[in-house]
């Protein structure tokens, strides 16, 4: 098989825009200061509200100026810092703890395995948002406290999974052997058993991640997520609001930029879930 | 059948118990509890008064028992700011969010369902193309920014609806419209993989082969076989409809229960924010409940694994 009808197959043409985009947006987050054209807190009283593409003593506006007459696109690309950064260690967070609960809920059982996993049932019947307002309002807002409770509102996804998984794998005869060997819980569970489970705790992680990434634009949107003037995509949003009759784009590009960063890991996660399933 | 039952409904009672402690619990984390229940700025004396006052003094075992009874009674205490009970204010605010709700679930099932249903008896008809990019946009779509486009193009530039509140009749369709984008595009999909599904079957063929047309074995036989998952899927988007209403509410400025709890978390109001999760909660889960219990009623194949 040739190179390119092999990358055709594991990656089909139709979704090579959506890695285009999410290659854009991951570069524009690692390389922020060496690409955005302005500093993106320097305010500007007298370009406030200036449309996509004015020219104001030698800088260009090329998404326009937000109230405070800071460069819209250079928000846009420090905010994708935030978007990205916040969601993928909220990700690697609750995965992390998700899998090791749910791998031990496993392998011990009994009651600690019971407690786990109904805790897992509880945080799980509440809705992922109301709860993740509950306690932000309780640990206050910021960077750190969003990753917090984005990671504790999502930990019981990943557990779920890998407790079935552990479960399905834990009498396999390898499994048994290495114990019978004298292999020590960790080393099973580490060496042995989450090797095996890590393909579809890795479809959990990218199913997850548009949502995390939804999620803290959402608490920033509701002013429960990272501060300003730290730029995040739901609070440039949820700001331009306020002028969306006499500056429609301060609200209209984050909200856009957010979609095509959603769309785009959605679209991939399903072809990840498709490749490993179909693997399986 | 019954023993299915009693189990199920054992099982939401001990998610709703459960919630409740994860909610007493995590308030303790905060550190000092009594700090979430004082407007900002209360002075030391006043804060001493509330927390001796509210018995935060006693032990954790006994304060936890006292909240449950509470709770048991339906007790849900009293408004920091205003000073009035929680389930006063709840009561006059929850008509607003079921009516936004429910003409969000009529729009997304009268608009879903059968676009789903067209997608799978015209697969290369390219409104269902369309449709298929509209079900792949719709699940990435922000409500807080498909909400900000709504206004600008339907009240912004166009005048047609009012932008927010609720004060003319007309005043719920964006707002429902924007709520119902999600779970339109889910109730497409599910509709579309459901008849496809049935279409698949030996019985549909031996229908077409009866002679009858594509769309008389869709609407006399397909369709309600594969109504089953699109039902037990309304009572789970039901609950995404609630919490969803939070966004929603506060980008229209609707006076629901969504806004509420944002209103209320800025005002520092924590019991009534601890009232509505713990409403959400509880609807979310008898939603749950129902939709297995629905599942079962329709298909009797899970009612037998229930038992094992």
């Amino acid at each position: 098989m040739t190179g390119s009808s092999r990358l055709r197959r594991w990656l089909p043409p139709r979704l090579w825009i959506f890695v285009a985009i999410l290659a854009v947006l991951v570069l524009a987050a690692l390389l922020a200061p060496l690409i955005a054209p302005q500093n993106p807190e320097a305010q500007n009283l007298l370009g406030r509200q200036r449309p996509p593409g004015t020219e104001l003593r030698d800088i260009t506006y090329l998404l326009g100026s937000d109230e405070l007459g800071r460069d819209l696109l250079s928000r846009l690309i420090y905010g994708a810092r935030v978007s990205l950064t916040v969601a993928a260690l909220s990700v690697l967070v609750s995965g992390t703890i998700g899998t090791a609960l749910g791998m031990i809920a496993a392998w011990l059982g009994g009651w600690i395995g019971t407690i786990i996993m109904r805790l897992v049932d509880i945080v799980l019947s509440v809705p992922a948002i109301l709860l993740a307002i509950i306690t932000v309002a309780i640990l206050g807002p910021g960077f750190i406290n969003v990753i917090a409770v984005l990671a504790f509102t999502r930990w019981p996804r990943y557990a779920r999974v890998a407790y079935g998984q552990t479960l399905g794998l834990m009498n396999l005869p390898y499994v048994r052997l290495s114990r019978f060997m004298g292999a020590s819980t960790p080393r099973v569970l580490l060496r042995h058993i989450l090797p095996n489970i890590i393909g579809p705790i890795m479809v959990v992680v990218t199913l997850e991640f548009g949502l995390m990434v939804l999620f803290e634009a959402g608490l920033s949107f509701l002013g429960l997520g990272v501060q300003p003037p730290t730029p995040s995509w739901g609070a440039i949003l949820s700001t331009g609001r306020n002028y969306v009759t006499t500056a429609w784009w301060i609200a209209v590009f984050p909200g856009l930029f957010l979609f095509l960063l959603i769309l785009s890991v959605n679209v991939l996660g399903d072809h990840v879930r498709d490749v490993v399933e179909g693997r399986r | 059948m019954s023993r299915f039952l009693v189990r199920r409904l054992l099982q939401a009672v001990v998610s709703i118990l459960g919630v409740m402690a994860l909610i007493f619990f995590l308030q303790r984390l905060s550190g000092d509890p009594v700090l979430l229940l004082v407007s900002e700025g209360a002075s030391q004396q006043a804060i001493d008064a509330l927390r001796s006052n509210l018995g935060f003094d006693r032990p954790m075992l006994v304060q936890f028992a006292d909240y449950m009874t509470d709770l048991a009674r339906l007790d849900l205490g009293q408004s920091v700011v205003q000073q009035v009970p929680v389930a006063e204010i709840i009561k006059s605010r929850l008509p607003y969010t079921i009516w936004l709700a429910g003409v969000a679930l009529l729009l997304a099932l009268g608009i879903g369902a059968p676009l789903g249903v067209f997608m799978a008896m015209r697969r290369n008809h390219p409104l269902s193309k369309l449709g298929m990019g509209f079900v792949l946009a719709g699940q990435s779509l922000p409500t807080f920014w498909s909400g900000v486009i709504l206004i600008l193009l339907f009240a912004v530039t166009l005048g047609w609806l009012p932008t927010s509140g609720a004060r003319a009749a007309e005043s719920v369709i964006l707002p429902a419209f924007c709520l119902s984008l999600l779970s339109m595009a889910t109730f497409a999909r599910v509709t579309r993989t459901a008849v496809l599904d049935e279409l698949s079957k030996p019985y549909i063929r031996a229908a077409r082969a009866k002679g009858l047309s594509l769309g008389q074995a869709v609407r006399r036989h397909a369709l309600r076989n594969s109504a089953i998952p699109v039902i037990s899927i309304a009572a789970l988007e039901i609950a995404n409809l609630l919490s969803g209403a939070v966004i929603v509410e506060t980008v229209f400025a609707w006076p629901g229960l969504g806004q509420l709890t944002i209103q209320s978390i800025a005002a520092r109001d924590f019991p009534i924010v601890q009232a509505i999760v713990l409403l959400g909660a509880f609807v979310s889960i008898l939603l749950n409940l129902a939709a297995d219990l629905l599942y079962s009623a329709v298909d009797p194949r899970i009612r037998l694994e229930g038992r094992t």
